[in-house]
């Protein structure tokens, strides 16, 4: 018998034995944490199987065949849950992962800062340690979720005397203190996705430091990768099950209040999907200079959707991951940057027409006002284009002027 | 599907670059840009001898009956040499057209030919320069001969046999086979801008020629030959912009400028990864080309369209920017540059433009969209 049909046995015995649709969210849930299904493939001692990361979507086959609810998997919590089981302490994995899995405690990523974006280490929101605890002050942006999020995880210089990389260290933040202020920050598309997370003498016990002091950007690139391997579980998240119940209510509830940043962002890449079928709609289809334009943007989009089926069948047969992750983001941009140029094209002055009245009740013009995100949220183009010219190229890197001690670095 | 090559056909790549690396350097190339010689004798004598010519002809025809994912991989190492022989007109074209529209006694007369290197064949097709569309077919079949002028046709100066589109008593354009080195043909190799790749203006004048494929039929049985030959000309293209982008990086590498090499400068660097990524996109198309060429997709006219347009692009990109990165030394005779650019240009008109392909692409989803 194979792993695969002996894991499926397992899992469906067990979910025979104990899936109850009637039990609330957050019971079923530590039922399922308990039991090591709902992560298979973490580590036994904390919620999971020890399986292989390839069986794992065997064991979702199962679920989704019994209609069982999954533990938490969307937002940001994931990857925090990943960088704790690789870096944190018994403490932190004690205190954090089941109600990670529960989805009792929502989590946000405080990285970004105003003055540094592309350029991460350069973070300068500090945390000082008085007396007994870390005192942390400055100022994060980018911030998915910080509004209803009850940890962040925080990365802050603590050493001001070393080259940059090496002054920062990790922590879990409680979100729920004074010290801490949230506001919306506005985006150019009227949609207000992100936060802006204001640190006032906000604290932090010495035991939620994650890691050695001074080597938060180590922790930090595991969540960063855990985030470029789309772990933040929101690919597929939208699907609507359509089951009744109070369970699948709450879990639907969830996920829309994860999901609800994320609505604008089909309209970021572009929609390429709209564009023949309002070109056959409105007419422009039969107008020569059109059809180049479309027959250009769709090569693009093919050219990028082949690439990335290519990455993916080479990290299925195993193979190790290339720069697929930064060719990717930089065909995505193309596809995106195109897509708004054809649209207008399209649409000619209807293009610039919001609200009820306007075609597709002002998708357009959403769609021209979200794409210039595409080449920048997620690492810019620029940064894209460095990492491959070194990486894949072996182009030399530009020279810095960044590599002295952090407090003589010229900076924002 | 396959989205990557084989052990073998991995193996039959290294092959063929190990071989073109010492047959076909750039000096070879070069011999043919500055002599009067329509193509390397030598070079072409050793790529027959390697059977590659045989490559996807069936074993009843005397060929190799191997895929065109073989071939796929023998275009691509050609593309990277920018190998100065017939290839392209002789298998990609002239042999396709047999095979899609030759009858049994045609095959049996022409096909085994092909695969030995004993002959060569060509296509002609534009006249006046253009490929306007079968309205612009102005050669005429009489019922037994072809009279007209067609320009240019690749390797029409030393083909030993053309597939002529002409214009039958009907009024419709059929193809026909016209053995060149029989009366009522005159021809003479023209100058283009790729000099390395020759080119003929053919005048037939009463030449016997007997039809191939449908009554009719001839300008569907080209696009045909153009939907299958594209991938492979496209596989040529993304041979040849990898060499670009290989060349501009090795000199970028080593030129210094302001006391650093200038392929630390982000202008440099941003300029080749943009090379690299319409590369890339380019060679993930071919890839679906060569499968849906490989199992007679129903999807191969987009495929083809999208392999052709995106190795346009992505070849003459990485020519102009090759020549930008080697500066004013990039604009001279003495560097190889100028090779890549020229063969891009040629490479993207050969068999038809980038609009043509885009125009031929919108025309297929709007059919599949129909149906």
């Amino acid at each position: 018998m194979s792993d695969e049909t002996s894991v499926a046995e397992e899992v469906r015995r067990w979910l025979d034995a104990n899936w109850d649709s009637e039990l609330d969210l957050v019971d079923w849930r530590t039922r399922l944490a308990e039991s090591g299904w709902g992560v298979p493939s973490w580590p036994r001692a904390w919620y999971g199987r020890d399986l292989p990361v390839a069986l794992a979507p065997v064991v979702e086959r199962e679920f989704a065949a019994a209609n069982a609810v999954g533990v938490a998997k969307t937002g940001i919590r994931m990857l925090a849950a990943a960088t704790l089981l690789e870096h944190g302490s018994e403490l932190h994995k004690q205190t954090f992962l089941k109600r990670i899995l529960t989805g009792e405690d929502t989590w946000c990523q405080l990285f970004s800062e105003p003055g540094s974006g592309s350029d991460l280490a350069g973070s300068t929101t500090r945390a000082d340690f008085k007396d007994d605890r870390w005192v942390v002050n400055g100022q994060k942006v980018w911030t998915t979720s910080a509004h209803h999020a009850h940890f962040g995880l925080l990365l802050a210089r603590t050493d001001w005397s070393v080259p940059k990389h090496q002054g920062l260290t990790y922590f879990v933040l409680d979100m729920r203190q004074s010290g801490v202020e949230v506001r919306q920050l506005r985006q150019m598309n009227g949609h207000a996705s992100f936060n802006e997370v204001f640190l006032t003498d906000a604290e932090v016990r010495p035991e939620f430091q994650v890691g050695e002091l001074g080597s938060g950007w180590q922790v930090a690139m595991t969540t960063l990768a855990h985030e470029r391997r789309n772990a933040d579980g929101l690919r597929g998240a939208n699907r609507d099950s359509g089951l009744v119940g109070a369970i699948y209510d709450e879990e639907r509830a969830e996920i829309a209040t994860v999901m609800e940043p994320y609505k604008w962002y089909p309209q970021r890449a572009g929609r390429v999907d709209l564009v023949l079928p309002r070109a056959t709609a409105t007419g422009r289809i039969n107008d020569p200079v059109v059809r180049q334009e479309i027959a250009k943007l769709l090569i693009l989009s093919k050219s990028a959707e082949w690439t990335a089926r290519r990455a993916r069948a080479a990290q299925e047969e195993g193979r190790p991951q290339g720069p697929e992750g930064s060719l990717g983001k930089l065909a995505a941009s193309l596809v995106a940057r195109s897509a708004a140029r054809v649209h207008t094209l399209i649409a000619n002055e209807e293009a610039v027409l919001e609200g009820e009245e306007a075609p597709l009740s002002g998708l357009i013009a959403e769609i021209l006002l979200s794409v210039p995100a595409t080449s920048i949220a997620g690492g810019t183009d620029e940064i894209q284009r460095n990492i491959i010219s070194e990486r894949v190229l072996g182009m030399e890197k530009e020279p810095r002027f960044d590599t002295g001690p952090f407090r003589d670095v010229p900076r924002n | 599907m396959n989205f990557e090559f084989s052990e073998e056909q991995n193996l039959l790549r290294e092959q063929a670059r190990g071989f073109l690396t010492d047959s076909c350097s750039t000096k070879v190339v070069r011999a043919i840009l500055d002599g009067d010689e329509p193509y390397d004798r030598d070079l072409w004598r050793q790529i027959i001898e390697m059977g590659w010519t045989a490559t996807v002809i069936p074993e009843e025809y005397d060929g190799l009956g191997l895929s065109y994912l073989e071939l796929s991989v023998i275009a691509e190492e050609l593309g990277r040499a920018l190998a100065p022989v017939p290839f392209s007109t002789s298998v990609y074209l002239a042999t396709e057209a047999l095979l899609s529209g030759g009858s049994k006694t045609q095959k049996d007369d022409w096909l085994p030919k092909l695969a030995s290197g004993a002959a060569i064949g060509c296509l002609a097709l534009a006249e006046d320069g253009t490929q306007a569309g079968a309205d612009a077919i102005r050669t005429s079949f009489n019922g037994q001969a072809i009279s007209g002028v067609k320009l240019p046709v690749a390797d029409g100066d030393i083909a030993d046999f053309a597939v002529v589109l002409a214009r039958n008593t009907a009024d419709t354009v059929s193809a026909y086979l016209v053995d060149l080195s029989a009366g009522g043909v005159s021809r003479q190799t023209i100058e283009t801008l790729d000099p390395t790749r020759s080119h003929a203006r053919i005048e037939f004048d009463g030449a016997s020629a007997e039809l191939l494929g449908d009554e009719g039929k001839g300008w569907e049985l080209a696009q045909h030959v153009f939907d299958r030959a594209a991938v492979l000309y496209a596989w040529e293209q993304v041979g040849g912009a990898d060499t670009a982008l290989e060349m501009a990086k090795e000199y970028a590498m080593g030129r210094f400028a302001f006391g650093r090499p200038i392929a630390s400068y982000q202008a440099i660097k941003h300029k080749l990864v943009n090379v690299y990524v319409k590369n890339t996109l380019a060679r993930s198309n071919c890839y679906y080309g060569s499968w849906a060429l490989s199992v007679d997709s129903q999807d191969l006219p987009v495929a083809a369209a999208a392999a052709r347009v995106a190795a346009i692009q992505a070849y003459h990109f990485a020519a102009k920017e090759n020549i930008q990165t080697h500066g004013g030394m990039g604009f001279t005779w003495e560097f190889d540059c100028q090779l890549q650019y020229r063969r891009s240009k040629l490479l993207s008109l050969n068999i038809g433009s980038e609009a043509t392909w885009q125009e031929k692409l919108i025309a297929a989803i709007e059919s599949q969209r129909a149906a």
